[in-house]
């Protein structure tokens, strides 16, 4: 439809702003799980839970030791942490000002809302109130989303903003599973449940897992299901959908939705077996490099002067 | 509630001098009376949050950073009867009718300049006399698309034109905000009356901007250009595309090829009809205007001169808002309209002149100094607030640049209760009429209000606020029947 040709400035905001909120929301559910539950029998390790978030260096250089106040206020507040709760949703705002004139006021106004609410609290979230702080992070992703399927046009724009919320999930899950299976021995039950809950599988799990929670059970399941909304292989079905619908007006087949067509053929054709053959950290490290290369793609298919000419 | 100061030798909008209430003010007087200190703060202070929430905000640039705020809102509106409305109406329209042939007339025959109307050399010596507009044809003859005309009244309570903004004038979308939220705060007050409604205007506005289309096409690509989103009227601009359905690009997303416009869309490249800019002339095209410019687009002023793309304002209205041209504007209507202007102006000096720089000069304490150019409240003379060295540097700035300013005798301009703390106290007030394509007005207009006490400046820049405007019928006693509820905006 001409008349809501989307900029590819634009596009790329919407890819961002959703990403930036899910990133947001999964930060604040991971700190959730670590904090609400605290470990079972020895002292907890917190460093995976930077190393999740990909910036263990940042880390290192403004803390002494990882513990929970230190490793909660990287996660949630801290001003060098590109990828903090706060600065998630500072810049999420900041994309949403500049799509702003597409998106309906009550979207934009979820976004306004969690940015003003994080910055009014930032300074006083102490011990008593992490659950709620957490909490809010949650709830208004949950109501972005919702608000996005519910009264947001689903052309164009809704596919961008689906684009990015997928591939941001995918790299938390894999993540998750990568940084967990290089830190533990494997046979722990506890952090395999602990793993579930992070990416809320747990409920999930329990109803086709029949009670077994090893870790290839677990993995297996947050890699293959094709139900689960947060395992690596629906998140890549969803994010090829949304690119085929997003790019679905361009004359030929972009770079970005070939590599998304082949990371969604890997991870729904590939055996248990083949996978633990390889690997999984190679595995999941593969799948992480290629989500990457598919973000670059995107923004080369969007800004690359060739495509526009 | 209503502290009765009224201010002698200042009209006041909502009282007679003797106290009594103007007659469409009635519903309001008895129902924000009915209110107590405590109440109505609250529904301000809710205003605020709201507008906070919704984003409804403007930047202020201070040394090291933006910092976002919301234009203070009064909760009293301001209520206009429409005979004084239609006067009004018919008098900008009128005048921007006018300075649209004046700028059309100065970029090709300047029959007004050979017959001395305007003085030629304040014209072509103008710093927003744009050469590239020399002969160039504007689609539709259509220079002011969007005008803003500040009108002030004089004791007397006779409507004045103190100012024309001609070239990207702002603060539109404060119209609609405010009305909005009266209707969230005070429902039942507003269902009762009959006020004029203002997104009919919209929707003109909206039909207007593509119908100037150069291109044949039922189904042209307008957009708004604007510097992006740490503009202080990126608000202004979001909402305008959003109202208007066309879309908010930055100088990067356009490009010029063969002398069209395109945008850069996630489908390729889509010609570009009209553009609403939102950008100053100097910024709009860098192999024209300021090199150094990233906001334009290289190559628009050539796409525009060819006639393959409209600009919405034309590039070189500048000439005509400026505050030494402004003097002449009532000889303009006469010149080009055959008509007597129906709006007078604020009696202006130019201190080019030297028996009226003289005049000035003997008496600065009394007077008004702005420069021709200045914009925002910015650099002005208040001669009797200032002191006595500020009256100094300015006399010795006029004796130096005389062409730069111009001066006007202090006029009180009029007074409208506003909330402070809790009470109604006077506050001095302009008003923003907005005319669309010299046609249509919003009916209305911004209210700006001089919140600080005494204060004469109403910009949002120097801690103005503003406050929602009604056109509601003259006769005071009908409006207030139990109606059902008819208002659309």
């Amino acid at each position: 439809m001409p008349d809501r040709m989307l900029s590819c400035r634009h596009a790329d905001s919407l890819i961002w702003l959703s990403r930036l909120i899910e990133r947001a929301e999964n930060n604040a559910r991971i700190l959730e799980v670590n904090f609400i539950r605290p470990f079972y029998g020895e002292t907890a390790s917190w460093e995976p839970l930077v190393a999740i978030t990909g910036n263990i260096v940042d880390f290192r250089r403004f803390y002494d030791e990882a513990d929970a106040a230190s490793v909660f206020d990287f996660l949630a507040f801290s001003e060098a942490n590109p990828n903090s709760i706060v600065a998630c949703a500072d810049l999420a705002r900041e994309n949403a000002l500049a799509v702003r004139e597409r998106l309906p006021n009550e979207l934009f106004e979820v976004v306004n809302r969690l940015h003003l609410t994080l910055r009014a609290c930032a300074h006083r979230v102490g011990e008593p109130v992490v659950y709620p702080f957490l909490d809010l992070v949650k709830r208004q992703s949950m109501i972005f989303q919702g608000l996005v399927e519910a009264i947001l046009p689903h052309g164009e724009d809704g596919a961008f903003l689906r684009i990015g919320r997928y591939l941001e999930r995918l790299d938390k899950t894999a993540r998750i599973l990568d940084v967990v299976h290089y830190h533990a021995d494997g046979a722990d039950e506890e952090l395999w449940l602990r793993v579930l809950a992070s990416v809320s599988a747990y409920e999930a799990y329990r109803r086709t897992g029949g009670g077994r929670v090893t870790s290839r059970d677990v993995t297996t399941y947050l890699v293959q299901d094709g139900d689960f909304p947060r395992s690596l292989a629906f998140c890549a079905d969803q994010a090829l959908r949304a690119a085929q619908r997003a790019f679905a007006g361009v004359g030929e087949i972009p770079q970005s939705v070939r590599l998304l067509e082949q990371l969604d053929r890997r991870l729904r054709y590939s055996t248990m077996e083949e996978i633990e053959a390889q690997g999984l950290h190679a595995f999941l490290q593969a799948i992480l490099q290629e989500n990457n290369r598919i973000g670059e793609a995107i923004q080369r298919d969007l800004f690359a002067e060739e495509a526009s000419a | 509630m209503f502290q009765s100061g009224i201010v002698k030798g200042c009209f006041n909008e909502m009282f007679f001098e003797d106290q009594r209430i103007r007659p469409c003010y009635d519903g309001v007087f008895a129902h924000f009376s009915a209110l107590r200190p405590a109440a109505l703060e609250e529904q301000s202070r809710k205003a605020r949050r709201m507008f906070n929430r919704l984003g409804v905000t403007f930047t202020v640039y201070q040394e090291s950073a933006n910092l976002e705020r919301t234009l203070p809102f009064d909760i009293l509106p301001r209520l206009i009867p429409s005979d004084e409305w239609s006067l009004l109406e018919q008098g900008v329209r009128q005048r921007v009718r006018a300075l649209n042939l004046f700028l059309r007339d100065i970029y090709h025959e300047q029959a007004s300049l050979h017959e001395g109307i305007v003085p030629r050399e304040l014209v072509v010596t103008h710093p927003d006399y744009c050469w590239a507009m020399v002969g160039t044809k504007v689609p539709f003859g259509q220079y002011v698309t969007l005008a803003g005309i500040d009108i002030i009244r004089d004791p007397g309570g006779r409507y004045l034109v103190l100012e024309d903004n001609l070239r990207v004038p702002s603060g539109i979308s404060y119209i609609f905000e405010n009305r909005q939220m009266m209707q969230r705060l005070f429902p039942d007050m507003c269902r009762r009356y009959r006020i004029q409604p203002i997104l009919p205007a919209l929707s003109f506005f909206a039909r207007y901007l593509r119908s100037l289309a150069p291109r044949p096409t039922s189904n042209p690509t307008v957009v708004l250009l604007t510097p992006g989103k740490y503009n202080a009227a990126y608000y202004d601009h979001v909402f305008l595309s959003q109202q208007l359905g066309i879309h908010l690009v930055e100088g990067e997303d356009l490009l010029t090829l063969n002398n069209r416009v395109f945008m850069r869309t996630v489908e390729g490249l889509q010609p570009v009809d009209v553009i609403y800019r939102r950008i100053d002339d100097a910024f709009l095209d860098p192999l024209v205007f300021r090199s150094d410019s990233v906001l334009g687009v290289p190559g628009l002023i050539s796409a525009y001169r060819a006639g393959n793309v409209a600009l919405v304002n034309a590039p070189g209205t500048g000439v005509a808002d400026d505050k030494a041209i402004y003097a002449y504007v009532p000889q303009m209507i006469r010149y080009y309209l055959n008509e007597e202007p129906i709006l007078q102006n604020v009696p202006t000096y130019l201190l080019r002149d030297r028996e009226q720089r003289e005049h000035v000069l003997a008496r600065l304490d009394q007077m008004v100094v702005k420069k021709t150019t200045g914009a925002g409240g910015y650099g002005m003379l208040i001669g009797p607030k200032a002191s006595a060295a500020e009256i100094e540097d300015f006399a010795q700035a006029i004796r130096k640049d005389p062409k730069a300013y111009i001066a006007q005798p202090t006029i009180s301009i009029s007074q409208h209760p506003s909330l402070v703390n809790g009470c109604f106290e006077g506050r001095h007030i302009d008003l923003r009429p907005f005319v669309i394509g010299g046609e249509r007005v919003i009916p209305g207009g911004l209210t700006r209000v001089a919140l600080r006490k005494g204060s004469l400046v109403v910009n949002s820049s120097q801690g103005g606020g503003s406050k929602d405007t009604w056109v509601v019928p003259s006769d005071g006693q009908k409006q207030v029947e139990e109606r059902e509820c008819r208002i659309v905006c």
